[in-house]
């Protein structure tokens, strides 16, 4: 391509020379060049070190130009997942928190339980990678909480929280459950899981499904800053508040800028391109406004172009508890339920079990397409970034080669008059 | 002063009073299946519930019970009066001391979204499969099949 493009540049030159009455000598200087080339050992090093760059740096933008296709496709391809599953997890969200009412009313699993009990130990994660630190805070939660020598076991679903998890606590994994995250979870799938739970024999007091809960609307207050509300996802919201400025972000589009009569007018470019995770509860996101102000006028009112770093974590690593038949039958709170059989309370754990593991599911996947569209989109911007200084470095070197094969031909061209 | 102690102390009892009369009549109600939510806390006067030791009507101040559902029909008397009717295959009732209640079904349907032909078709083919079955598990799982179609053609009469 730059071969092609010089040559064109050297005929309009000497297209140029000819009209102007000159003799072509540029093509038959280039031409000769060619036949002196061998000849001359250093300058044709030189020549060929910065055709060697240019094929580099054009080879490695073509490269890069093809990762950014394959992130922005994948970005895609989650943000329709995403949105399914988002639309999904409204109905298994009721679900889930009507399943988790008895435990929390009758409050099973008050009292501290006894030291030595065993316990069972869920990790919800997927199959599929390439979606941020979704998978690893849930390993991370679950090491940095449980020792490798504890009386528990876990059962893996899916196969990041096996990789993660089993060169640390291999002999603490009960089993693990692969072929999640394809599909979008269904309760067959939950059922199934709860069932290989029951039939895997393990006994065990208390339990905890950990699991990423989706947070789709993320707000927060600073003292110095007017409020956001950012929605990960929907592509832009806006909000109105009576004292604060009209903002509208947008997620994913590089600039939003908007109008406001009495107020500053802000653009924003909200690059959600850093992206921490923190497992702790507290803090979901940071904001970065240490910002770089990127141009600044008056006219009469200050326009800001702000750059807008912010990090958002559209989940949360949670924890739900699980208790067993023991543990239910025993809670001094269960005595206020009406005709209880065993028969009855087993099935009503087990069917809850499996409700409870829906729900962690779905909350999982919802936060795995999110995090994965977030994270693509980062991808693909940084892809962009890199493609923009290569084509630069691409273009530069192109005009040196360019440059240093005029000076040649001209300076040809002088020593023969 | 001590009148107005008394004084606060009537409004503060009064309030109380309103208070409980008024968690007298609410039964917060989610009935959700996996997919589809039908109520999510939402005031109804009573639900109608088919469990495995029998149907029962569950009304504000229930006493607190916990009950695993059998296939049939779920019915709900919303708070204008009028009632709805969901058919349910499995799932579970809880009934808590602070009058809420969860109907949690593995799959639930509105009743006029059931095509009775269809059901009676379903019935004669789990009846086949009952009769074929081969195995422990199979027949289980057949005279499950039989039992929910049974239900459904019930429901759909």
């Amino acid at each position: 391509m730059a071969l092609l493009s010089l040559q064109k540049y050297l005929e309009v030159l000497a297209a140029q020379k000819t009209s102007r009455g000159g003799i072509s000598l540029a093509v038959k200087m280039l031409s000769r060049s060619t036949f002196l080339l061998p000849l001359c050992g250093p300058q044709q090093q030189q020549q060929q070190r910065a055709m060697s760059t240019l094929k580099a740096i054009s080879m490695r933008l073509r490269s890069v130009k093809n990762i950014q296709k394959i992130t922005k496709s994948m970005k895609m391809v989650s943000a329709a997942k995403y949105a399914r599953a988002e639309r999904e997890l409204k109905p298994a969200r009721a679900y889930g928190i009507g399943a988790k009412t008895f435990y929390e009313a009758a409050e099973i699993g008050a009292e501290e339980p006894a030291p030595d009990a065993s316990q069972l130990l869920v990790a919800v994660t997927s199959d599929r990678g390439l979606c941020g630190a979704v998978h690893s805070s849930i390993a991370k939660r679950i090491r940095a909480n449980y020792t490798p020598e504890g009386n528990y076991k876990i059962v893996c679903i899916g196969d990041k929280s096996r990789t993660i998890l089993q060169r640390t606590h291999n002999q603490n994994i009960l089993f693990h459950v692969s072929e999640v995250g394809k599909k979008a979870p269904s309760f067959s799938d939950a059922t199934a899981v709860a069932q290989e739970i029951l039939a895997s024999g393990y006994e065990f007091n208390t339990g905890n499904i950990f699991f990423n809960i989706f947070r789709s609307v993320v707000s927060y207050d600073t003292s110095e800053l007017p409020l956001y509300s950012l929605d990960v996802g929907v592509s832009v919201v806006s909000y109105d508040t009576s004292e604060l400025p009209l903002y509208s972000l947008d997620v994913g589009v590089s600039v939003v800028s908007y109008d406001t009569s009495e107020l500053p007018l802000y653009s924003l470019d909200v690059g959600v391109s850093v992206v921490s995770y923190d497992t702790s509860e507290l803090p979901l996101y940071s904001l970065d406004v240490g910002v770089s102000v990127v141009s600044y006028d008056t006219s009469e009112l200050p326009l800001y172009s702000l750059d807008v770093v912010v990090s958002v974590v559209s989940y949360d690593t949670s924890e739900l508890p699980l208790y067993s038949l023991d543990a239910v039958t025993k809670s001094p709170n269960l005595a206020v339920y009406d005709s209880l059989d065993a028969e009855v309370t087993q099935s009503y754990l087990e069917f809850s079990l499996a409700s409870m593991l829906y729900y962690a599911m779905k909350e999982g996947a919802c936060s795995e397409q999110s995090s994965r569209m977030t994270a693509m989109d980062n991808a693909s911007k940084n892809a962009g970034e890199m493609i923009d200084k290569l084509t630069l470095t691409f273009n530069r070197t192109r005009q040196a080669v360019i440059t240093r094969e005029l000076i040649e031909i001209i300076s040809g061209a002088a020593a023969l008059k | 002063m001590a009148l107005v102690r008394s004084a606060l102390r009537l409004t503060r009892s009064s309030g109380v009073l309103a208070q409980c009369s008024r968690s007298m009549a609410d039964m917060p109600l989610t009935f959700a299946a996996p997919s589809q939510v039908f109520y999510n806390q939402q005031d109804v006067r009573q639900v109608d519930v088919p469990s495995f030791s029998g149907n029962f009507g569950i009304l504000p101040n229930h006493v607190p019970v916990l009950a695993v559902l059998q296939p049939g029909v779920v019915s709900v008397v919303e708070a204008d009066g009028s009632t709805n009717k969901y058919f349910v295959s499995s799932g579970s009732v809880t009934v808590n001391k602070d009058s809420t209640v969860q109907v949690l079904a593995e799959e639930a349907v509105p009743l006029s979204d059931l095509d009775a032909a269809a059901c009676r078709q379903a019935l004669t083919q789990a009846q086949a499969d009952l009769a074929s079955a081969t195995g422990d598990q199979e027949r289980v799982e057949a005279q499950i099949a039989v039992e929910v179609s049974e239900a459904l053609v019930k429901a759909c009469e």
